[in-house]
């Protein structure tokens, strides 16, 4: 089956991020440009004590019921509550639909390292019997769709992606293939990370990845800004629900965008830094323009991986302006966000379903033209008016993984 | 209220989200939806609450609340 033969639509959207629980709350505050960045208590005694949180949720909007949220890691928890609004908003009703035919895929990068951190002291503290049964199941990377299938009750394919801050894009770029290759007839796909913890923080610290922005920690996280010095770590998880535009079309349902080319290539380069002149990345880009049908001149947006890292963003700039050098507009929403790992691809990849939706490109936070050293059509300030016809959503995680997704308007 | 039935019931209805109505002392800890993880933890929140070991066979899933409460009392007592 021909890819362009048979699109892929979004049709329902969860998003819970640092701008906010909700996908109409996150909407508003990455359009809003401010950054989410704080100093974080939790990160007390650490070199680098500065995050992005989810706000507090309300006991609504973090109830998972049926008493079973107890053995549920945070990242499994955040995936369930974004499955479940995503599918709501595909109009879809769990206790109506064809389960054997609902695939799930969800990323995460660090999945439940907190649990482990929180149980690992107990252990030295008081010994094995401290140890909470309920670890394992708080801690393995697949039960964030593992959580969601039950409570769903999606018996189709199912499983995690694990491509460190590619995870959750890859797990659309598989969601996809599912559907392409007619194993299911809806899919629930995305990514969700909560991470930030002393120790996983000053991991990323300790390898030169973060910020050290401390003073200012709403000025941290800048993509491609001249003085940008790392990545801000952050917490989040998006949910999408993927059908068949055919299928999409014959539920009448509304169609965000199609999800219309899926790049995936690996580097094999180095285990943390992106190969020299961004090459293999380039590969996945074409790619994706090439499932479509499309030339790299019909991209009229980007939604950058844009960490705020000196090597990423200069590796993945030069690729936009050799491959690209039309100027898209481009946007990073890890200015506002900061950069939750394993959820960012996924988040991404519903933010810019949303731009291509609402032709309304957000703005990078904390950064101005005056501090933008390279040849990029880069939002700043201001939320831009654009119809976006074609919009790639880039993702490149340790390990060499690239994923670019490319979302096109419906008709 | 004993601290023991205090903490049986605190961690049923917090942790485990059990209504605190259907904490009868006769309502056996399978017919609260515990299921063998959850015993699991019952045990070891229990423990951490009361400052005693609790066995696996006192907190099973035929174990009722004013059994699990009876055995947390004489164990506090002595």
């Amino acid at each position: 089956m021909k890819a362009a033969s048979a699109p892929v639509s979004v049709t329902g959207l969860g998003l819970i991020t640092p701008a906010g629980v909700g996908r109409e709350e996150t909407w508003k505050g990455v359009l809003s440009g401010r950054s989410a960045g704080a100093t974080d208590p939790e990160l007390k005694g650490c070199a680098v004590d500065l995050s992005c949180r989810i706000p507090l949720m309300t006991p609504e909007q973090a109830r998972i019921g049926g008493g079973k949220a107890w053995r549920m890691g945070r990242f499994s928890q955040l995936a369930v509550l974004a499955a479940r609004e995503a599918v709501a908003d595909a109009g879809l009703d769990p206790a109506r639909w064809d389960g054997a035919r609902v695939a799930v895929v969800i990323g995460s990068g660090l999945a439940g390292a907190a649990h482990l951190e929180d149980q690992t002291i107990r252990h030295h503290q008081g010994g094995p019997e401290l140890v909470s049964p309920a670890l394992v199941p708080m801690l393995i990377s697949n039960m964030a769709a593992g959580e969601v299938l039950l409570d769903l009750g999606a018996h189709g394919p199912s499983l995690a992606t694990e491509t460190a801050c590619a995870s959750g894009a890859s797990a659309l770029a598989v969601a996809r293939g599912l559907l392409l290759a007619g194993l299911c007839d809806i899919a629930v796909a995305g990514g969700a990370e909560a991470a930030v913890t002393p120790v996983i923080t000053s991991g990323f610290q300790r390898m030169g990845a973060l910020s050290s922005r401390v003073d200012e920690p709403g000025l941290a996280s800048r993509p491609f800004a001249a003085d940008r010095d790392g990545f801000v770590i952050s917490e989040g998880a998006a949910i999408l629900v993927l059908e068949r535009e055919a299928d999409a079309r014959a539920r009448g349902v509304r169609r965000y965008a199609r999800l219309a080319g899926a790049g995936q290539t690996s580097d094999a380069y180095h285990p943390t830094a992106p190969a020299p002149g961004g090459v293999h990345a380039e590969a996945a880009l074409r790619s994706a323009l090439a499932e479509a049908g499309l030339r790299p001149a019909d991209v009229d947006h980007v939604n950058a991986h844009g960490t705020s890292t000196p090597l990423n963003d200069l590796t993945e700039a030069e690729l936009i302006e050799r491959v690209l050098p039309h100027r898209p507009s481009v946007t990073a929403a890890k200015g506002v966000l900061g950069h939750s790992l394993g959820a960012a691809g996924a988040i991404e990849a519903a933010l810019t379903a949303l731009t291509v939706h609402r032709s309304t490109v957000p703005p990078i936070a904390n950064l101005t033209p005056d501090n933008l050293p390279f040849d990029l059509d880069c939002v700043t300030g201001e939320p831009r008016e654009q119809r976006v016809r074609a919009a790639v959503s880039h993702s490149f995680g340790f390990g060499g993984h690239n994923v670019v997704l490319l979302l096109t308007a419906e008709d | 209220m004993s601290p023991a039935q205090t903490a049986v019931t605190a961690v049923l209805t917090e942790k485990f989200e059990v209504s605190a109505e259907s904490i009868r002392p006769e309502a056996t800890l399978e017919s609260l939806d515990l299921d063998s993880l959850a015993l699991a933890e019952l045990a070891l929140a229990l423990q951490e609450q009361l400052g005693v070991p609790v066995a696996e066979e006192e907190a099973a899933k035929n174990s009722t609340v004013g059994e699990l409460v009876a055995a947390l009392n004489a164990k506090r007592e002595r």
